[in-house]
């Protein structure tokens, strides 16, 4: 029995760590707040081990198969969510889950094109990515040791993440050709 | 895509999207595979980035922190499940985290992804209504415009600015190729250096600071430098004309341009332009009531007993409101001349919130400072809109807007807290004051300040924006109409004395009323259209 479960942990773990960031990813494409994003994934991961053993060829569809629990947790979590929390209607919504889950192949490597693209950032833009997502200074004092508003270093940061979706965007066109 | 249709996607994720946008961008999602395409990327991008790092920073602006895997209530199997999938989201990070960190040493390229950022713009055509200066980014790609003026900055470090028609390229972050239109090309610092404009006969190579030309088809390039030193190369870069100063302009021949004197075309100029434009369309508006741009065309000193229309004028006032001569008051009429005029006292007109001595805004420098204003007439909707920045409060809260009599419904006041928020009072209506939102704060910067009443899904609605922030909204239960017959700006008149006390220490701009209520849409339009973006941003980026 022991045995088993490890087994089964063993291969469970492989195609998780597979397929983790593009399903995390869908599932954000489906939520307003990020923050919601942590807690509904761990659902769908508990939901995805506790039906493991009914998934028949994992090596094929262990990611599709995810998405679709993901995409049924999606909907569950709107129609508990408040009006506010929902700014994009149903309608939309279907058609965006619809496409993600037929493009899913084409994003699964993504993170791959992303570090292409950030390297082709400027140091500076690179600076601010790090001191967002890496680093335990905080924009507030960044913004002030480099004598900027800290809006201003958001929107630049807003700016740099349409700039990084375009160049993905692209980068993966490139690789598909 | 558009990039306003990159932006309302950019808005949402940052959760900065406004109410009219969502509907937007519901629109642009349910019709443009495209614009889905972009939007299912951009989610992956943002994750893969939280996920790098888990975003320590941006959970300190608005979102919230949330635990990764909250322990849960459940048996055993959920337990196993848990700490499985906290074991993959480490062994994840590392890998991103590592492959990122190797990274980090390679020497990179900026030409895919250039910072060229709308400055300003005026009398270009119609399609670039949705224009929002120092938000609309430009790519690579060939623009044409027929009119007006095009400013643009590239990479923060040069500022490009078109006049009349053009047909240009952006080639990169630090190169355009020209065929036609007049620039001048002004680098702040030297990481602009080498910024280089191609022309079909030139290469010229900006080495700081300004310089300025004129490409016309199948004539010769006319140059002028302005300041600093400009290189200029044959079309292939093989041969170099030399490198010219403003000084050294020495004859050449065979050279594919000429020396010449060419008008500066200032930065600045196109934001001011386009302002007068907006002033013209405004004053069409049949709502307009009152508009007061305080620029020195609209000043006069009036003699007390010539002046007609001061019908509302308490006693005390003209003594308040004199000028060097007692007899005498400085008025500002409103541009409408609809329903309203505007008496100052003590304050004085100066530099306005547009680059340029013909901007002009009205200063509140000293202890009687104040402007009066008088509007006829009860109104079921009605907006009060102007723009105005504080130097320094003479207490601990500011008094915006009082009327003169604080004693019937449809009176309306705006002030400033002690943390300098604003907020507004209805007379009679107890429950309209209230500000829970601590973050919006008037400060140094020209600001927009906004009120509104109208009608919203059958209720009676009052709200306060702050730029294009909306801070609060009440629902007024006796007050129908908006009655300000006589009104003050900066100062409040003591019911038992008559005496006015002044207690803004600022500048106001462009004050207008209106007999309708403003959507958050019109304000955001306003916003956008009228914040001094250039005079704003350019102390902070010229580094000498």
């Amino acid at each position: 029995m022991k045995s088993d479960i490890n087994l089964k942990n063993t291969k469970f773990l492989a195609y998780y760590t597979e397929h983790e960031p593009a399903v995390r990813a869908y599932i954000r494409s489906g939520l307003y707040k990020h923050h919601d994003v942590a807690d509904l994934m761990q659902k769908v991961a508990i939901i995805a081990w506790n039906k493991f053993d009914q998934l028949k060829d994992p090596e094929e569809n262990f990611g599709k198969w995810m998405m679709v629990i993901a995409r049924y947790e999606i909907m569950s979590f709107r129609r508990k969510a408040q009006k506010m929390d929902l700014p994009i209607c149903e309608q939309v919504m279907n058609k965006i889950l619809d496409q993600g889950a037929h493009e899913y192949d084409s994003r699964k490597d993504l993170w791959q094109a992303l570090q292409v693209c950030t390297q082709k950032l400027k140091a500076g833009e690179r600076e601010l990515l790090d001191v967002a997502y890496n680093s335990s200074t905080s924009i507030k004092d960044f913004a002030k040791e480099n004598n900027k508003t800290t809006q201003s270093l958001y929107q630049k940061l807003n700016r740099i993440r349409t700039a990084l979706t375009s160049c993905v965007q692209l980068q993966m066109k490139a690789e598909s050709l | 895509m558009k990039p306003s249709e990159k932006k309302l996607i950019e808005d949402y994720f940052a959760q900065s999207i406004s109410e009219e946008d969502i509907s937007s961008l519901n629109e642009l999602l349910l019709n443009s595979e495209e614009a889905r395409s972009f939007y299912l990327t951009y989610a992956s991008v943002m994750e893969n980035l939280d996920e790098s790092g888990q975003a320590h920073n941006l959970h300190n602006f608005g979102q919230s922190n949330s635990t990764r895997f909250p322990r849960k209530k459940g048996g055993k199997w959920l337990a196993i499940a848990a700490s499985i999938i906290f074991a993959l989201s480490c062994l994840n990070h590392f890998v991103f985290q590592k492959t990122w960190e190797t990274d980090h040493g390679i020497a990179v390229s900026s030409e895919n992804l250039p910072n060229i950022q709308l400055i300003d713009f005026f009398g270009l055509n119609e399609t670039h209504h949705s224009f929002i200066p120092g938000q609309t980014q430009f790519e690579p790609g060939e623009y044409e415009t027929t009119n007006g003026k095009l400013h643009l900055r590239f990479g923060e470090s040069v500022d490009v600015i078109f006049t009349g028609a053009s047909i240009f390229e952006i080639l990169s972050e630090k190169e355009i190729f020209v065929h036609k239109g007049k620039i001048r090309t002004i680098v702040h610092d030297e990481r602009g250096h080498e910024f280089t404009i191609c022309t079909p006969s030139a290469n010229y190579i900006d080495w700081g600071t300004e310089f300025s030309l004129r490409i016309n088809p199948n004539t010769k390039d006319q140059f002028e430098v302005d300041e600093g030193l400009v290189e200029v190369k044959d079309s292939k870069r093989d041969n170099s004309f030399g490198k010219f100063t403003p000084d050294n302009y020495p004859l050449l021949k065979n050279a594919p341009f000429t020396f010449i004197d060419l008008s500066n075309d200032l930065p600045g100029e196109a934001g001011f332009a386009r302002w007068n434009d907006q002033i013209t369309k405004k004053l069409k508006d049949p709502d307009l009531l009152g508009l007061y741009t305080f620029g020195k065309s609209n000043e006069k000193t009036v003699n007390l007993g010539s002046e007609k229309f001061l019908h509302n004028l308490p006693e005390i006032l003209p003594e308040r409101f004199k000028t060097g001569n007692p007899k005498d008051l400085i008025v500002n009429r409103a541009e409408s001349g609809i329903a309203s005029h505007g008496i100052q006292n003590n304050c004085s007109s100066s530099y306005g919130r547009w680059e340029g001595s013909k901007s002009k805004s009205l200063r509140f420098n000293n202890r009687w400072s104040a402007v009066y204003f008088e509007l006829p007439g009860k109104y079921e909707e009605f907006t009060f809109q102007a723009w105005l920045q504080m130097h320094q409060s003479k207490s601990s809260q500011n008094l915006l807007l009082k009327p003169l009599l604080w004693d019937i419904p449809g009176r309306m006041c705006i002030r400033t807290d002690r943390r300098g928020n604003p907020y507004q009072s209805l007379w009679g209506e107890l429950s309209v004051r209230k500000n829970h939102n601590t973050t919006h704060k008037i400060g140094k910067d020209w600001q927009l300040l906004t009120y509104t009443f109208g009608k919203e899904n059958g209720r009676v609605a009052s709200k306060l924006y702050l730029n294009k922030n909306l801070i609060t909204t009440s629902f007024p239960k006796h007050v129908k109409e908006i009655q300000m017959d006589g009104f003050l700006w900066g100062a409040s008149r003591n019911g038992q004395t008559g005496n006015i006390a002044s207690n803004f220490d600022g500048g106001i701009d462009e004050l207008s009323l209106w007999a309708k209520a403003f959507s958050k849409k019109d304000i955001e339009a306003e916003y956008h259209q009228g914040y001094p973006f250039y005079q704003s941003f350019s102390p902070n980026l010229v580094q000498k």
